[in-house]
């Protein structure tokens, strides 16, 4: 780990060590944002995994199912980690909506296969990837959620991969593809008290992590929506109105899907997905909607924030409704489209948020079922919060189409942004509860009891 | 048109001018100098910045995190951290305003006088990279009137405070102010003649006030949020009563986003509902603009949605392809309130420039044409 740059506003550490271009101490405005970014793992192989059932255990990958950890012997660096920013085409965000966001820094490392995967196959290809960490400004255009309100910074910590087109169909080929992202989040806790005693130690880092999933249509702040339903443990006028489901926080570590849209995926449906996750300091309450000092990342929107309609003058529903960043990959007025790059259509996300003191001391660590690496202990309660990590797990599968041709993208598009501003939650949401915590997800009514499931699912169990 | 309300019906309000970005921008060294006490930054894990468009000044001492060069404790509570903070600024402005070179340079005081805290705490330390410091954010708030202020939204300044005292870290979302001006309030959204002139030489009374206003705060209080010790959330922050009206509006002076020039700070009311609150004009001089969509054949028409302001406006619209760079790929693509796209994604912009006060809005968004119906 080597360099120090403070670019404008963003301050990190980072370097080209055993995981790739990892990124450490990330600020903004002096404010923490995480410890360590990376990318901890790929997968490569030429079927995507069997999943008979639900346990993890039974799931299989294929007899060419392969791993690397970026700039390993098997996957090294070619090159060292270009700064970029000299020009403006250099860091534009390679896909759009999100080059409308301004992202004047960035970093970037590329990475090829010491051995072609497929060896001494007529379908040998090298392994060839690139990192690119793109960093924004702060502001609010483009809008960062569909009310644009929220001042934020963007980080894009981007993941490209590339095959050829596929030499002869008759024999194993790259056709899946997976890379998993670690974040250990590590935002400020502001402790007054501890300077008062004088106390001043090891910071706790306490972090807190809430889950959602949009609605897809419009649903007013006190409307018809509010229902006692089954698993709404907690009556709450602002969450149960403006998300389907939630966690907030999540009552224990969770292992989960972001997106389930490809392949059979035994016991979740493409519905039952969750749409985002927030982390913020577990010293502060934080609204919701809102969340004026947190990492936000989301990955799909509900469908409302992708129409125009809710925007238009005199509405003023929601100012920034309908703006391309809000659709997704096959936005309908009834289902709102994942933020994923059209490249690479057949996409699933798993994301898990455990304690990050496990995977410490091995950051690069990845089971062939993702959630494996978690579950092989019970998930540990984070009501109060912890030192959380945040894990993203994108698989893509190659479709038809991208056989005879070159297949390959970027994930991680979306990205993320961080928050660190003066609460600003109107005071009507404030009065209306949108401080306030509960949980609508597959927990089941009491969350009181102790928590064992780490995949819970945006549906009533 | 004859003036038929009683003089005591017409009330008027601050607006006020904002300094050059440019100014700043090219006394950058000068204004560390009266800052700091030095020239330019040591170079050694010392930023200083002045943001191209809106002027920010962003100042950080990473070399704090290193422990060089200073012993000694934080100061023990927050009042003590206030109270360094506040003076860091109120000494920052003396010598802005004492240096005669900044002063021939039409710098004004760079930091607001009425400042209100609103979150003072520890940061750092342990698993962080950084050392434990004190952070301090203030809220800016303007008087808008003899009787009353109003808060600034969007502007904070938040300053860090590190071992003796020591001011390590700077962060100031406030454009300063050259001066002010009175112009009419307005307060009712339903007569559209108070929004609008007829001609420059017409002056329109306002209907008589009828929303009781909010009590004049006094300038020590604040929304402060209060830090526990304990575990679990923190309350919801205590917002004072009188900062709202009846209506559940508030008066503000609203800041742009970073990216947005503008020259004046004008009075909007915050209105709070749903999801969001939205903002509008306040004043004779308030501005602001959105862009409506309407779906017409095989294209796409964008329309200047302007409230306030006199009526007299200058439209310039400029797009760009959504997968090129903003900045350096603006096309213009109108200058009348109204006009129209051909198929495809686009980032828009349309400014508006009232053309009697001088005051500009912004609004920007990304836009997607279709083709045939939409």
């Amino acid at each position: 780990m080597t360099a120090f740059a403070a670019h404008e506003r963003w301050a990190l550490d980072f370097g080209l060590i055993l995981g790739g271009l990892v990124l450490r101490n990330v600020r903004h405005d002096r404010y923490h944002l995480a410890r360590d970014i990376r990318t901890a793992r790929i997968w490569v192989d030429t079927t995507p995994p069997s999943r008979p059932s639900t346990n993890g255990r039974d799931w299989r990958g294929g007899k060419n199912l392969q791993s690397y950890i970026l700039n390993s012997e098997e996957l090294p660096a070619s090159g060292g980690v270009s700064i970029l920013g000299t020009n403006a085409s250099e860091t534009r965000h390679p896909r759009p909506p999100f080059a409308a966001y301004e992202t004047p820094y960035g970093l970037e490392a590329s990475f090829r296969s010491s051995v072609d995967y497929l060896s001494g196959s007529l379908n040998q290809v090298p392994i060839s990837v690139t990192q690119r960490y793109l960093f924004g400004e702060y502001g609010k255009n483009p809008a960062h959620e569909p009310g644009a309100v929220l001042q934020a910074a963007r980080l894009f910590p981007l993941l490209r991969f590339e095959f050829p087109p596929v030499a002869d169909r008759s024999v194993p080929y790259p056709a899946y593809f997976r890379a998993d992202f670690r974040i250990d989040v590590d935002l400020d806790n502001i402790t007054e008290s501890e300077i008062k005693r004088n106390a001043l130690g090891p910071d706790k880092t306490m972090n807190k992590a809430g889950v959602f999933r949009d609605y897809d249509e419009l649903m007013g702040l006190f409307g018809a929506g509010v229902s006692a339903v089954k698993g709404h443990t907690v009556p709450n006028s602002i969450l149960s109105t403006l998300f389907a489901f939630y966690e907030k926080p999540i009552s224990a570590e969770i292992a989960s899907w972001g997106l389930a849209r490809v392949g059979e995926l035994p016991g979740v449906a493409y519905n039952e997905t969750w749409d985002n996750v927030h982390i913020w300091p577990a010293r502060r309450g934080v609204s919701s909607p809102g969340a004026f000092h947190a990492l936000h990342c989301h990955w799909r929107w509900g469908a409302v924030a992708g129409d125009p309609s809710p925007s238009g003058a005199g509405s003023g529903e929601i100012p920034a409704a309908g703006q391309p960043q809000f659709k997704g990959l096959g936005w309908t007025k009834s289902s709102g489209g994942p933020l994923i790059d059209s490249s690479l259509p057949l996409q699933n996300l798993r994301f898990a948020i455990a304690d990050a003191a496990d995977t410490e001391s091995d950051p690069n660590a990845s089971e062939q079922d993702f959630a494996s690496l978690f579950t092989k202990r019970f998930p540990r309660a984070h009501r109060a919060g912890s030192n959380v990590a945040l894990w993203l797990s994108f698989e893509v599968m190659r479709g038809m189409e991208h056989v005879g041709e070159t297949w390959g993208g970027w994930l991680f598009i979306n990205g993320l942004y961080f928050a660190h501003n003066v609460d600003e939650t109107p005071f009507m949401l404030r009065l209306a509860g949108a401080y306030g915590n509960g949980q609508r997800s597959g927990l089941g009514r009491s969350d009181d009891k102790m928590i064992s499931k780490w995949e819970r699912l945006a549906r009533d169990d | 048109m004859p003036l038929n309300k009683s003089p005591s019906s017409f009330r008027s309000i601050r607006v006020y001018r904002l300094v050059d970005p440019g100014r700043l921008i090219s006394n950058k060294e000068s204004i560390h100098a009266a800052l700091f006490g030095f020239r330019a930054p040591s170079g050694n894990g010392e930023l200083f910045s002045v943001h191209p468009t809106s002027g920010y000044l962003f100042y950080s001492n990473y070399s704090y995190d290193e422990g060089r060069g200073d012993g000694g404790g934080l100061p023990p509570t927050s009042k003590d951290v206030e109270r360094i903070a506040k003076g860091f600024l109120e000494v920052g402005n003396k010598r802005i305003v004492a240096s005669p070179k900044l002063r021939q340079a039409g710098v004004p005081p760079l930091f607001p006088t009425d400042l209100r805290p609103v979150s003072i705490g520890v940061v750092g330390g342990g698993r962080t990279s950084s050392r434990p410091h004190w952070i301090c954010i203030f809220s800016a708030f303007l008087a808008a009137g003899i009787d009353r202020t109003a808060r600034v939204e969007g502007a904070t300044i938040e300053v860090r405070v590190g071992n003796r005292g020591k001011v390590i870290g700077l962060n100031s979302r406030w454009r300063p102010v050259l001066g002010d001006l009175l112009t009419g309030e307005l307060n009712d959204e339903a007569s559209p003649a108070d929004f609008h002139t007829r001609s420059p030489m017409e002056i329109v009374q306002p209907p008589t006030f009828s929303v009781s206003l909010p009590a004049k705060p006094a300038a020590s209080q604040g929304t402060v949020l209060h830090l526990h010790n304990g575990g679990g959330a923190l309350p919801a922050p205590h917002v004072h009563s009188n900062e709202l009206d009846e209506v559940g509006q508030e008066l503000v002076y609203n800041l742009p986003d970073d990216r947005e020039a503008v020259s004046f700070l004008v009075p909007m009311r915050l209105s709070i509902g749903g999801h969001h609150g939205t903002l509008t004009p306040a004043s004779r001089h308030s501005l602001s603009v959105e862009i409506f969509e309407r779906a017409s054949s095989g294209s796409l028409e964008l329309m200047a949605d302007v409230r306030g302001g006199s009526g007299k406006f200058r439209y310039a619209w400029g797009w760009s392809e959504i997968d090129d760079f903003i900045r350096t790929n603006e096309q213009r693509l109108g200058s009348s309130a109204a006009v129209r796209l051909t198929p495809g994604s686009r980032h828009v912009t349309v400014k508006v420039l009232d053309l009697l006060t001088g005051v500009s809005a912004t609004c920007e968004r990304m836009v997607v044409a279709l083709g045939g119906d939409q």
